[in-house]
């Protein structure tokens, strides 16, 4: 009996891959809009199931490292806490009507616990930056780091004021900034789109089966 | 089937040969302890070993009586005891040298010349029938490996030797001085077969001489003796021959008669011949008695011979009448009152020693052998014996063959043949496959497991650079903007960058009541930079009087955007009253992001679209403006290529202009959609210093709070940056230098 089975999970998806694709390419040649929305709300609906997903897969994976007493059992456990303290205080203050404005909401803990932290984390990658920078001519002494460390300096200097307001500065940002670095990115750019489509021909020939059919 | 009583070793074998058997050979039998702890102690050795069970010594008993030839036997015994170490090949053959010796000098005037021809003959007798046995291979050395066999054989071979040298010293003695040798020396010359039928004759001639030389206790041995030669005649019936047969087959010539004797009867007939011969002999040593016994069993022609003499000496005697006389001595009468006991050990023999008529028991393998026999030895044995008994039984009852017997059983076989195969559901994996699918398993786990971070030792010089650097930093940041003195200008207006400068003219654009869709698409790590940047844009849309819908696809964008609002526009009415719309969170990312693009009422049914500002969106080109903050450039990438081609549909001069706000990490990435024609985003302001160039044109906000800052730390880094660098340099060099001149 077992060799008559076979996984029908993978052409299913394959297929219905295939066809939402195509279909979607559809609806931008053709004026199927109204089928491409309904479409998108499927996509939407899945995306918001997924992080509704995630965030119980992300408690129930920090309750068994407490549960457990894992090495990191300490921070699980204030992330549990601060994750159930600010769902139910999302929820309290958006749904019901007796939750009070003058104690602190969701707004008070992102802009008092979560914009701080993060920003004091980019205040520390900073100095971190500029320690490693320093250091890096030390550890590498080759061509490329001197190159590299005269290029910040340069862009550091260029963004100042005296760099901004200086006519040599202007010149030397525009070409840093939209020369070398715009050029640049255009050329990742130009790279991402032209993966993306070749990437979306396979999907759509069924060459590639990322959704693990 | 022919039987002859000759080729069976164990009956050619004597009673005093027998006893060298191991106990395995006695069939397990072992005699009474009370039988044997009487009769080893004045008994040779061997005799102790061979007569166990069969004779009782008297001699610890009662000394007195003990004849005086069988006393300096003891003594010699005794002596030799004493003086040698227990060696029993030596022990044996000295003993049984000197008992021969001793029973020779003691018994020389009184023994009978007749009675010592016999023992010559069984000795011979006894020599062909062990080298039979060493041909055949014999028991001895079977059983009890070499070393016994050789004690053995060189005992019997010394028991020969002495005998033939006392045979040689009597046939010297007779040839030198006949005189001086005894009368039973001179009786023992004339030994020879040849010449037994006119000795006989002549002692039967004349035997009242003879009968006053000879001792009187010696004539009722004598006497006794030739009533044990009668026991062939008795214990021939027992072998289920006749005595007429038996001297028919003596008297017609002198070989062996082959008898035809059934083998049932024979094993306990035969035990019981020779305890009927124990019994009655007492007076000779046991392995005479039993070289006697075996010898008449053997032979018919031994028999013949026997009976002759018999009737030569005592044809006539009443035989009980010899043992009821007062000159038997003591010890003789105990071995009567005892020989029941040696007949109920002798009617044990029989139960030990295996029956012929019973079938041969099946051999045993031991446990260990039985565990490592193969399956399908086991299992074929089974189906053998098992399909003998089907094959017996079964009939065929259906099909063609039906009604026939011993039809091969195919289905049968099949079915019983060797173990039911097991059926694996799965893989069936060798040693090897399982160690790699346990490494590979491992190989995933370590993958998925969380590794440490290692801690890397740092030198101190390091850590204090480092920490150096942070409180440089720190400090002279945080002064500046405590101190927040304007110290340095904003950038002047005629070097504000084009990108800025078109955003700002497009927001001037916006005509008041006009909807201007706001995406807040940035982290919290990064709100102080595009706050910075984005407030005196926000500040201009504000006063010029559009009202804000706002959006996110982030999680934390909607609450981020309020924050944003409420600390730094909350001075506009329009924000303190929040009279502004926000949607709130976009799932889906991309797709969701082109979802609510297509049609916005739909993809946020939750809203009142029904209310200002949302009463008059249907779609993106009812909005004045889009205006994006966000520090990621996918982010950006999404916005251009999901929202932006529905705000310039057909490419006419109505398109909705497409305005960023973004991060100075993002501003590479995002310039190219700026820098093209038409124009993907149409104005850009990238991070403190795009809003302190819009600030320039607007009127300052809060990126002239962080200008100062802002500047004094970007010289700062730059200062510790270029110094750290120029002292790594130069030590670097300067190690070099050293190890070069070194």
């Amino acid at each position: 009996m077992n060799r008559f089975k076979f996984n029908l999970r993978s052409p299913v998806a394959t297929v219905v891959t295939i066809a939402a694709g195509g279909i979607m390419l559809l609806t931008y040649l053709m004026d199927l809009q109204n089928l491409q929305t309904v479409i998108l709300d499927v996509v939407m609906i899945g995306a918001a199931t997924a992080l509704v997903i995630g965030v119980v897969n992300l408690f129930s994976v920090h309750v068994n490292k407490i549960r457990t007493g894992d090495s990191g059992a300490v921070g699980s456990a204030a992330l549990v806490v601060a994750l159930v303290v600010t769902f139910l205080v999302t929820m309290a203050e958006e749904i019901t009507t007796f939750y009070p404005d003058s104690l602190p909401g969701a707004d008070w803990i992102l802009n008092t616990i979560q914009v701080p932290v993060e920003s004091a984390l980019m205040g520390v990658m900073a100095i971190t930056l500029v320690y490693a920078a320093a250091r890096l001519v030390t550890l590498r002494p080759n061509i490329f780091s001197v190159l590299f460390v005269l290029t910040l300096l340069l862009t550091m200097i260029i963004s100042t004021q005296m760099g901004l307001d200086s006519g040599m500065g202007q010149g030397l940002r525009n070409f840093l900034v939209h020369g070398l670095a715009s050029g640049g990115a255009r050329g990742i750019l130009i790279g991402v789109a032209l993966g993306t489509i070749a990437t979306g021909l396979r999907v759509l020939m069924g060459f590639d089966r990322p959704y693990d059919g | 089937m022919g039987f002859d009583p000759n080729d069976d070793p164990e009956n050619d074998l004597p009673e005093w040969l027998r006893g060298v058997q191991p106990e395995d050979e006695n069939g397990g039998f072992e005699p009474d302890d009370s039988i044997s702890s009487d009769s080893e102690e004045g008994l040779p050795n061997w005799m102790q070993k061979d007569e166990q069970g069969s004779f009782q010594g008297p001699e610890t008993e009662d000394e007195e009586d003990t004849p005086e030839w069988l006393a300096n036997i003891r003594n010699e015994e005794n002596s030799r005891k004493d003086q040698e170490p227990p060696d029993f090949s030596e022990q044996d053959d000295d003993d049984n040298l000197a008992w021969l010796e001793s029973l020779s000098e003691q018994s020389e005037p009184d023994e009978e010349p007749e009675r010592e021809e016999e023992p010559g003959d069984f000795l011979e007798k006894v020599q062909e029938l062990k080298a039979r046995d060493q041909a055949e291979g014999s028991w001895g050395d079977e059983e009890e490996g070499q070393p016994d066999g050789e004690l053995a054989e060189e005992e019997d071979d010394e028991i020969t030797a002495a005998w033939k040298r006392e045979s040689g010293t009597l046939s010297l003695s007779e040839e030198d001085d006949e005189d001086e040798l005894p009368d039973w020396v001179t009786g023992l010359t004339s030994l020879d077969p040849a010449e037994l039928p006119a000795r006989r004759d002549t002692a039967s001639g004349d035997p009242q001489q003879e009968d006053e030389e000879i001792p009187e206790w010696l004539t009722d041995i004598r006497q006794k003796t030739s009533e044990d030669t009668k026991q062939p005649e008795e214990v021939l019936p027992a072998f289920g021959i006749e005595p007429d047969e038996l001297y028919e087959a003596g008297s017609e010539d002198d070989e062996p008669v082959q008898f035809e004797v059934d083998e049932e009867p024979l094993e306990d007939e035969q035990v019981d011949a020779f305890s009927e011969e124990t019994e009655i002999t007492g007076s000779l040593p046991s392995w005479l008695e039993n070289l006697q016994t075996n010898a008449l069993v053997e032979s018919t022609e031994d028999a013949e011979e026997e009976r002759l003499n018999t009737a030569a000496y005592v044809e006539d005697e009443d035989v009980s009448a010899l043992f009821e006389g007062d000159d038997l001595p003591d010890w003789l009468d105990e071995v009567e009152e005892e020989e029941p006991e040696e007949e109920e050990i002798e009617e044990e023999l029989p139960e030990q020693v295996p029956a012929l008529d019973e079938e041969i028991p099946k051999g045993e393998l031991p446990g260990w052998l039985q565990e490592i026999r193969p399956v399908e030895a086991v299992t074929s044995t089974v189906d053998e014996a098992e399909g003998e008994g089907e094959e017996e039984r079964e009939q065929e009852t259906v099909g063609p063959l039906s009604g026939l017997r011993d039809v091969l059983p195919a289905e049968p076989h099949i079915i019983h043949f060797g173990s039911k195969p097991k059926l694996s559901t799965g893989f069936e994996l060798t040693g090897a496959q399982k160690q790699y699918a346990e490494l590979l398993k491992s190989q995933v786990k370590r993958e998925s497991a969380s590794i440490p971070a290692e801690r890397r030792s740092v030198a101190n010089p390091q850590l204090v650079f480092r920490w150096i650097i942070a409180i440089l930093l720190l400090t002279i940041t945080f002064s500046v903007l405590w101190w927040d003195r304007n110290i340095l200008p904003l950038p002047g207006q005629d070097a504000i960058p084009a990108e800025t400068f078109a955003a700002h003219e497009l927001v001037n654009q916006v005509q008041p009541g006009e909807r201007v869709l706001v995406g807040f698409e940035y982290q919290p790590g990064l709100a102080a930079e595009l706050e910075a940047a984005s407030a005196s844009l926000l500040d201009d849309l504000l006063g010029s009087g559009a009202e804000l819908v706002l959006v996110s696809t982030q999680p934390v964008g909607p609450g981020l955007a309020e924050s944003f609002l409420g600390s730094q526009l909350s001075g506009w009415p329009y924000i303190s009253e929040r009279r502004y719309a926000n949607l709130g969170y976009v799932s889906g990312g991309a797709a969701g992001l082109l979802n609510f693009a297509l049609d916005p009422r739909k993809a946020k049914p939750d809203m009142s679209w029904s209310l200002s500002p949302l009463d008059t969106i249907n779609n993106m080109m009812d909005f004045a403006m889009v205006l994006v903050i966000t520090d990621d450039p996918d982010v950006a990438r999404s916005w251009v290529e999901q929202v932006q081609p529905l705000m310039d549909v057909g490419g006419s001069d109505q398109a909705v202009p497409l305005v960023m706000v973004v991060s100075a990490q993002a501003e590479p990435l995002v310039y190219p959609y700026y820098y093209t024609t038409p124009r993907q985003v149409s104005g850009l302001v990238s991070g403190v210093s795009g809003g302190a160039f819009y600030e320039s044109y607007h009127g300052e906000s809060l990126a002239r709070r962080y200008w100062d800052a802002y500047n004094i730390g970007l010289v700062l880094a730059v200062f510790v940056i270029a110094g750290g660098s120029i002292i790594n340099l130069t030590r670097t060099s300067l190690n070099r230098t050293g190890k070069g001149r070194s």
